[in-house]
């Protein structure tokens, strides 16, 4: 190939890679928050190309836990559950009548150990009353608010899909337990909320449920 | 005639139901679907100021005082009525009067969306602003100008702070009680209160930094 044909085929292919977005750095992240790779997707959840599946730690450490409790009034937890997906990990334990979360980011504006924040979430016949938005001291590596919140899947959901800019994470149900999810994707600080679109999905895959939510900080 | 009479009252009796079931869901859905927020709240840039005192925190507080709650509230006028009453409770997108616990505390403590920033901002009370901070937030010491405090110093302006709730000490009782400046619930309100959260373990002290005085 004569090189003036080769240096105009490679402006091409630059061209196309911006075009495409340079691929790697757009497609779903590679890796999860705590550095690891995501676990494989589901074969039957096919809905999303772009979707990164999140870590589900059943067991957490013993140690982590009681990171996370030290100084609440959580006494008897009934089931726990943490999950690391790409901006966020979280610890969400739970007692009779409430539930508590530990959540971390990259980076916490104030330092606070290892979780840059906390929510306590009062249950009423089981639900929650309030998804208990969060988003005044975590951040990613770029310096974005992370904010979390806890979504409680519909009956019937087996995954649940939340819409990222650039990707989708999937979180799966646990139980009883609400699932903490974790964005910096739609904060808007000036009004202390998050937009986020989230879908559930049945265990056939098809999708069962999908909507916009509009979470607000509140008491 | 008969026949004719037959005819017309059943008919007469539907349309009365009918209009009364939608008076009725029209009643319902006026009882909490005031949308105070859209019709009377701005945006508005808050104001620096480089002097504020708790003096000025307590007269900031008491335009909320009669002006209702609000989950994920935090814009109110001044004229003692609630005038969203009857919101239906923990619903932040009902748009009615007033803030919420964490919201007011915010708001009368003059602090930024940014947590970084220990400055104070005047915020209008018709400007809707709810800030960064949970209750939980404050009851940890969130944001550079939030800490925790030892209960038995705190003193007027400061607040206690549980997981579920904060209020802010209007004053001090001499039987050890407070009486607490707060966004309570929406059957509440927002008012003072005589309550126990300083003997209650439960709450912890919170405290604003860089008063003036």
């Amino acid at each position: 190939m004569a090189p003036r044909r080769r240096r105009r085929l490679g402006a091409a292919c630059l061209v196309a890679l911006v075009a495409a977005g340079c691929a790697g750095a757009q497609g779903p992240p590679e890796r999860l928050l705590d550095g690891s790779k995501p676990p494989p997707l589901p074969a039957k959840l096919d809905a999303a190309d772009d979707a990164v599946m999140t870590r589900l730690v059943a067991v957490p450490s013993a140690e982590r836990l009681r990171e996370c409790l030290s100084g609440t009034s959580v006494r008897a937890p009934s089931g726990y559950v943490e999950r690391i997906g790409v901006a966020g990990r979280t610890l969400t334990v739970r007692d009779a009548s409430s539930v508590f979360a530990c959540d971390a980011a990259a980076r916490a504006r104030e330092s606070a150990g290892t979780w840059c924040a906390r929510a306590a979430g009062r249950l009423r016949r089981g639900r929650l009353d309030d998804p208990r938005l969060t988003l005044a001291n975590c951040e990613d590596r770029d310096g974005r608010t992370v904010a979390f919140a806890w979504i409680e899947p519909p009956r019937g959901a087996r995954w649940v899909a939340v819409h990222q800019d650039s990707y989708t994470e999937i979180y799966e149900p646990a139980g009883v337990l609400p699932i903490r999810v974790a964005t910096a994707t739609g904060v808007d600080v000036e009004r202390s909320s998050v937009r986020m679109t989230v879908t559930a999905y049945r265990a056939d895959g098809d999708e069962l449920d999908k909507r916009e939510l509009d979470l607000r900080v509140a008491s | 005639m008969m026949s004719r009479r037959r005819t017309v009252r059943p008919a007469v009796a539907a349309f009365a139901a009918t209009f009364a079931l939608a008076l009725a869901t029209a009643g319902a859905a006026w009882a909490y679907h005031v949308d105070f927020v859209g019709a009377y709240c701005n945006y508005n840039e808050p104001q620096y100021t480089s002097y504020f005192t708790r003096d000025g925190s307590i007269a900031v507080a008491l335009r909320a005082r009669w002006e209702g709650y609000q989950w994920g509230g935090g814009c109110w006028n001044n004229n003692d009525v609630d005038d969203a009453r009857g919101d239906p409770p923990q619903d932040p997108n009902t748009r009615g009067e007033g803030g919420d616990c964490s919201g007011f505390t915010f708001k009368v403590w003059r602090e930024s969306l940014n947590v970084y920033d220990k400055g104070a901002w005047q915020w209008n009370m018709l400007r809707f602003v709810h800030g960064p901070y949970t209750a939980y937030d404050f009851k940890v010491g969130t944001g550079e100008p939030n800490v925790t405090y030892p209960k038995t110093g705190l003193i007027r302006m400061d607040a206690l702070a549980s997981s579920y709730h904060v209020g802010m000490i209007y004053a001090r009782n001499a039987d050890g009680t407070d009486q607490i400046i707060e966004a309570k619930g929406e059957s509440y309100g927002t008012n003072i209160w005589v309550r126990t959260y300083r003997g209650s373990s439960d709450y912890g002290g919170a405290r604003r930094l860089g008063w003036d005085a």
